[in-house]
């Protein structure tokens, strides 16, 4: 790693290279929190507005339904009140007493000319001032009760009780009642200056006059009659009926202003054209006189009477409970908000505390303690970070067989070049080989001399190569052949070898130096015995598989060394150290057993025994494909 | 006596070195004269009890016994022969048990000519000084009419016991007299040594055997005579006739 890096030119070095990887990019952890805590603050805001929406919605509406229901109560009060009026003053028209008295009246003459008609006029007059005070009733329904002839008299009842002269033609709002036909006519808040003089009780109060004109049985006019009733009576739950805040305004259909009475000066007229842009039961945002913030604004129209009932409450108050309703979501969305950012904080840390423990253990390891199992146990770690975890360990385990594998072969590998280097640099084995060059040039063999130092140089070169880790089977053979001819000009006819490895087996590859410590085990044991010695090497494949057996026909292997090489390969095996090997022989012998496995793995076939028949038989194998 | 030709017997397992210290004491030094070569240690101690040689030149490994095993199993018995090993090994453990078994001499391999020479000069001067010791020791300038009975009786019981496995050291112990002792008054008063004389009987009766029962095999043959190594029954058939039993059995048949 380090040295590739080193190859680049202006390469950073690792450790810097890792931290600007690490700052460009988010953490994990912010990663996730930012994105859970986007998310989770993007769904409570539109759930916010949702609620928001739908609260103000609702409140708007609960809004309008009071103050139309408000508007509407007013107005049939107020249709109550005037019917209460009507009712007074049809009770008198229709009363047959009345009728009577009234014909009396007008049959009288206007001024009498006699005692006796003074006394009647007087006598008839009290009657009629009677019957519109029991019209009236004990509880005074209407504070003043007039009925005016065409005559020019006006009779009234109630605290203005006597006849005067008084031309009701000369009325302004005669033509009006007049025009009715009958039908009652309202006469918008007005004072009254007879009322006025009567008595302090009814001192500067106004009035709502309701008129109708009666007629006799040939349907002409015979009169008007009059009910006037106290705007304080008529108006004086308004007030009260709505906050203090609230503004009513009544308007009759011609855009008269009613209410307020007490000398108000907005213009009926707007009102109307107000009111008719606002559907019933709805309400509407604008502005009202006297009002200098928007009003909320919801409107009732009488058909009978032809009033409209205005009400108005300000926009603030509305806006106001919007308000708090917005505010009491907002304060709920932020409670949320943080809640969720700290859960998202939790969330992303339950997450990467593991993957950060992994990161530690990750950068922990290095090639000395890739076998340590980290203290491992169950983790709070999800599933998925769990398995990873395990998953790397496994792979650091991996890793630590195959670095060991890698290394064992390696050192192997070593070993046996060393083995093979002691075996054939041993001055025995020189001063054998000289002394057996010596005798033959004295004999003046000159080709088999050539011959000879042929095989043994091939013999070095191949025990001393480092060029090529791995050789064939060919390469073994070969050099097993040219051991096998250099031993023979020493021993002559007592050895005889046999190296027979059929030609297709050549281009096996295996381990280096793997044959040559069995050749050389042939020797230590055959020539305890008598000549002739004889060695073989043979080589056999069939179904796919290859074996090659290493066979002589010495004393064997004696038991006990059998036993001491199967202890040894089975402590080795067992991944132990394995025992310091005894003599250069038996440690070849255990090498190339190692290396045969390693190269070839355990399925491979490794035997080292005696024959049935004498002599000592070593055969390995494998299958063709590894 | 400068005239006087010392014997040498060499044991080696090469063949080529061997036939090469064979040939080469000889020529070396014109004093030593060859008589046999063995391959193997027992081999040796066959021919050395058999020749009786001034001189045995022996390597260190060998089959079936090695040099200083050789060495120590010939010692006794020959107390005034010399001894030579010529070996590769030159380690120091090597040298230091040939001395303690009395090896005169240790020449590395490769052999140095001029080093070999010098050290058979040295050899053959303490051989002159040391001659007749061993007579006179034993006493053999005189020989009675007591040590000739002896020498018979130990004919007859070889001529009985030839099949039977031998060794000089029972036959020895059977006479109740030391084998040095009884190994040098057979050989002064015959001439040979049991030992030729047991080889002798036995590759007589193998060659009867041989000839007269084709049937039998080599090894039978070996074991019905004392050898019960079939190998070195040939070796030592072949070092004696000069030809290998089954080599001698054709040439019977086709004469």
């Amino acid at each position: 790693m380090r040295r590739i890096i080193d190859k680049i030119p202006g390469a950073p070095p690792a450790a810097a290279c890792y931290d600007r990887t690490v700052s460009r990019r988010r953490t994990v952890q912010g990663s996730i929190f930012i994105s859970v805590s986007l998310l989770l603050v993007g769904v409570l805001l539109a759930f916010s507005l949702a609620v928001y929406d739908y609260a103000s919605n609702i409140a708007r509406e609960r809004f309008s339904e009071t103050l139309s229901s408000l508007s509407k109560s007013v107005l049939a009060n107020l249709e109550s009140q005037v019917g209460e009026m009507n009712r007074l003053g049809l009770t008198l028209v229709y009363s047959q007493v009345f009728q009577d008295l009234y014909m009396r009246h007008l049959a009288l003459p206007r001024i009498p000319a006699t005692e006796e008609e003074l006394i009647g006029k007087l006598k008839n007059t009290e009657a009629l001032i009677e019957i519109c005070d029991t019209i009236l009733g004990p509880n005074q329904a209407a504070p003043q009760l007039n009925v005016f002839d065409l005559r020019g008299e006006m009779i009234g009842s109630g605290f203005y009780s006597r006849i005067i002269e008084r031309d009701v033609r000369r009325e302004p709002w005669y033509p009006e009642v007049e025009a009715a036909g009958g039908e009652s006519v309202l006469l918008p808040p007005h004072n009254d200056p007879l009322l006025e003089d009567s008595s302090v009780i009814v001192k500067g109060k106004r009035y709502i006059s309701l008129l109708r004109s009666f007629q006799d049985s040939m349907r002409s006019t015979q009169g008007v009659i009059e009910v006037k009733q106290y705007c304080d009576t008529l108006f004086g739950e308004l007030d009260s009926l709505c906050g203090p805040s609230a503004s009513i305004f009544v308007v009759d259909s011609d855009g008269r202003l009613l209410y307020p009475y007490d000398g108000h000066r907005a213009a009926g007229g707007e009102l109307l054209a107000l009111s008719r842009k606002i559907a019933p039961g709805t309400i509407f945002t604008g502005s009202l006189p006297g009002r200098r913030e928007p009003q909320v604004i919801a409107a009732a129209a009488s058909k009978g009477l032809g009033w409209v009932v205005l009400m108005g409450e300000p926009a603030a108050g509305l806006s106001t409970s919007m308000m708090q309703y917005a505010v009491r979501i907002a304060a709920i969305t932020l409670g949320a908000i943080l809640c969720s950012l700290v859960a998202s904080y939790f969330i992303a840390r339950r997450l990467t505390v593991p993957i950060k423990a992994l990161h530690a253990e990750i950068e922990g390891v290095d090639i000395g303690n890739l076998d340590e199992v980290s203290s491992g146990g169950r983790t709070k770690a999800p599933g998925e970070i769990e398995s990873l975890r395990r998953a790397f360990h496994e792979m650091r385990l991996k890793l630590n067989d195959s670095i060991q594998e890698a290394v064992s072969l390696r050192a192997h590998e070593k070993e046996a070049q060393l083995v093979a280097l002691q075996s054939q640099m041993n001055p025995h084995f020189i001063h054998n080989m000289l002394q057996t060059i010596s005798i033959m040039a004295e004999e003046g063999e000159t080709a088999p001399i050539q011959g000879l130092i042929a095989n043994l140089a091939k013999v070095l070169r191949y025990a001393s190569s480092t060029e090529d880790r791995s050789a064939t089977l060919g390469m073994e053979t070969e050099y097993a052949s040219c051991y096998l001819a250099a031993m023979r000009a020493r021993f002559g006819e007592s050895l005889e070898f046999v190296v027979d490895v059929p030609e297709g087996m050549r281009e096996i590859r295996v381990p280096r130096l793997i044959v040559q410590p069995f050749i050389e085990n042939c020797f230590k044991y055959v020539t305890a015995n008598r000549p002739p010695w004889r060695i073989e090497l043979r080589g056999r494949a069939a179904d796919g598989r290859w074996e090659i057996e290493i066979l002589d026909n010495g004393p064997g292997f004696p038991p006990e060394a059998l036993a001491d090489i199967g202890e040894r390969m089975v402590s080795r095996e067992r991944g132990g150290a394995g025992m310091p090997p005894l003599s250069i022989s038996g440690m070849g012998i255990l090498n190339s057993y190692e290396r045969f496995k390693l190269a070839f793995g355990s399925s491979s076939l490794f035997e080292i025994g005696n024959r049935a028949e004498g002599g000592a038989r070593v055969c390995m194998g494998a299958s063709n494909h590894g | 006596m400068a005239d006087r030709k010392f014997t040498y017997a060499v044991a080696e397992d090469e063949e080529r070195m061997r036939d090469y210290l064979s040939r080469k004491v000889g020529e070396l030094d014109p004093n030593f004269h060859f008589v046999a070569s063995a391959a193997d240690g027992e081999e040796a101690v066959e021919i050395v009890e058999r020749y009786i040689p001034d001189l045995l030149v022996t390597d260190i490994k060998m089959p079936v016994l090695d040099g200083l095993g050789l060495v120590g199993r010939i010692r006794d018995t020959n107390a005034d022969m010399r001894i030579l090993i010529v070996s590769g090994y030159s380690e120091f453990e090597y040298a230091r048990r040939a001395i303690e078994l009395g090896v005169d001499d240790y020449v590395l391999k490769p052999v140095d000519q001029d080093a070999l020479r010098d050290t058979l000069r040295r050899i053959r001067i303490r051989l002159e000084s040391s001659a007749g010791l061993v007579e006179r020791e034993f006493g053999l300038n005189a020989i009675g009419a007591r040590e000739e009975e002896l020498v018979k009786a130990i004919k007859v019981f070889l001529q009985e016991s030839y099949r039977q496995p031998y060794s000089l050291e029972k036959l020895a112990s059977k006479f109740g007299c030391k084998t040095a002792y009884l190994l040098r008054l057979y050989n002064k008063i015959t001439g040979s040594t049991p030992t030729q004389e047991v080889i002798k009987l036995r590759l007589e009766k193998a060659k009867r055997l041989l000839v007269g029962h084709p049937e039998l095999e080599i090894k039978q043959i070996a074991s019905a005579v004392g050898y019960q190594d079939p190998l070195y029954f040939s070796r030592i058939f072949k070092r004696e006739v000069g030809q290998t039993p089954t080599g001698f059995r054709d040439s019977m048949r086709r004469a």
